[in-house]
């Protein structure tokens, strides 16, 4: 263990304690130009601007993305998670401020970018969604005010490395790199823990 | 490599390199201690960076002096290791320490890069290029931390504040001149004087914004320290750290 790891820490008097003035915020990534933004996790930060950068550092590092959006946690309404996919409504309208709109492809799955509706409140813009988008395809909705939606491009700030990221690709498992594992283990073994390995993993 | 360590150029290069290499060891250390989750995996993938852009800088060295740029990271005496001690003074896991650190380095090593990239030198600039931007984003980071705990109430404006008293009187060791073997009188540092102008303009602005007060000076260029292979006791603890594995065996392929 390094010498710096063995000095022995009292965290509670050391380091600062786990500070409640965060918020939470909710991270949509963008894989390539004009794809869907879909759901990439959430984050706790103070203020937006840290919660930018904290999206940068974090989702846009865990796999190639060319642009994300974060939204306040407080200023997503989601309407119910059917078991079956929802069907379309009857309720239209293009009055009020605009709403961005995210759908469930499938349930356990996650959230991705539908389009835009307009609407007065968050109750009519679910239901004005729900009407616009669903197809018998998606499970549910959620709504999000439009100027509540902060996008990084990578135009604008760096997100993807430019240095080589190789390492955070999913490489461990080219013929050189198996030839070296099936020397010292039978094959059926390590196919065994490749396939739990990239199920657990990837 | 004694080609390389008595040639001007490879030498500022190797300065930034090797406070590159010794920052992310050092500040890697932070991994899985921040202050709060997300930053403690935006300083990890920071100190990551700053690996990756000390090889960047390695494997041109690398390929100019026909030297394996691990050699040169790792196997080089500790008197060749050019990296300013500021770099490698131990933070004692005080946060604002460590962040006032980082971000008297990050200014200065942002500036050191863009005055490279303006050598002509395709191949240099072609590299430096892929590190400007990922070295804006972490001044951007750590002006962003500055200006929010030297305004966030007393407590944390206090010790912002006491963090920048320590560190203040060390920071004119970023602008030493590098290279024990080069004579002090080289002026091959990029501008040196007014590179110190611009980095101190680019710090009081911060600090500005910030409700905190510091001073810097310029140390005379006749000044050894850590740049000129006369390091601190901390730096030699962090090397022998650093190049443990590869002193185990040297030359192993991974």
């Amino acid at each position: 263990m390094s010498k710096i790891r063995e000095r022995q820490f009292d965290h509670e008097s050391e380091l600062t304690a786990p500070t409640p003035d965060t918020e939470h915020w909710i991270i949509y990534t963008q894989k390539k130009p004009e794809a869907p933004f879909k759901w990439a996790g959430s984050l706790n930060a103070p203020d937006l601007e840290l919660a930018m950068q904290f999206a940068g550092e974090h989702y846009g590092l865990d796999e190639a993305c060319v642009a994300f959006v974060v939204h306040h946690a407080d200023q997503a309404t989601d309407g119910p998670c059917g078991i079956e996919p929802l069907e379309p409504g009857n309720a239209n309208g293009t009055d009020g401020p605009s709403w961005s709109v995210f759908t469930l492809p499938r349930r356990g799955g996650n959230l991705q970018q539908a389009g835009t509706i307009n609407a007065a409140d968050a109750e009519t813009a679910l239901a004005r969604a729900t009407t616009t988008f669903a197809d018998g395809k998606f499970h549910q909705v959620r709504v999000v005010p439009s100027d509540q939606l902060f996008l990084c491009t990578g135009e604008s700030t760096l997100i993807w490395r430019l240095h080589d990221m190789d390492y955070k690709f999913a490489k461990g498992y080219s013929k050189g790199v198996r030839a070296k594992w099936t020397r010292i283990r039978d094959k059926q073994s390590y196919e065994e823990y490749r396939k739990e390995d990239i199920h657990k993993h990837f | 490599m004694e080609a390389m360590l008595t040639n001007p150029l490879a030498v500022l290069i190797l300065a930034h390199a090797d406070d590159k290499l010794l920052l992310g060891h050092v500040q890697s250390d932070w991994t899985g201690l921040g202050p709060l989750l997300e930053e403690d995996i935006a300083a990890s993938a920071m100190a990551q960076d700053d690996l990756s852009h000390a090889l960047i800088l390695y494997q041109f060295l690398g390929e100019r002096y026909e030297l394996d740029s691990d050699v040169i990271a790792f196997e080089r005496e500790p008197v060749d290791y050019m990296c300013c001690d500021l770099v490698t003074k131990p933070d004692e896991f005080d946060w604002a320490e460590a962040v006032v650190k980082r971000w008297l380095i990050a200014e200065f090593t942002g500036m050191g890069i863009d005055r490279l990239s303006a050598i002509e030198d395709k191949e240099l600039a072609a590299r430096c290029n892929r590190i400007k931007p990922e070295q804006a984003l972490q001044i951007k980071h750590l002006q962003a931390w500055i200006k929010r705990l030297g305004t966030a109430g007393p407590e944390s404006q206090e010790r912002i504040q006491a963090a920048l008293d320590r560190l203040s009187g060390l920071a004119g060791m970023l602008f030493e001149v590098p290279g024990q073997r080069l004579p002090v009188n080289d002026d091959f540092c990029c501008g040196r004087d007014e590179m110190f102008k611009a980095w101190d303009a680019s710090i009081q602005e911060t600090l500005s914004q910030s409700n905190l007060k510091a001073s810097f000076a310029l140390p005379e260029r006749s000044l050894i320290g850590g740049r000129r292979g006369t390091h601190a006791s901390h730096f030699h603890d962090q090397f022998d750290e650093l190049t443990e594995v590869r002193r185990v065996s040297p030359g192993a392929s991974w």
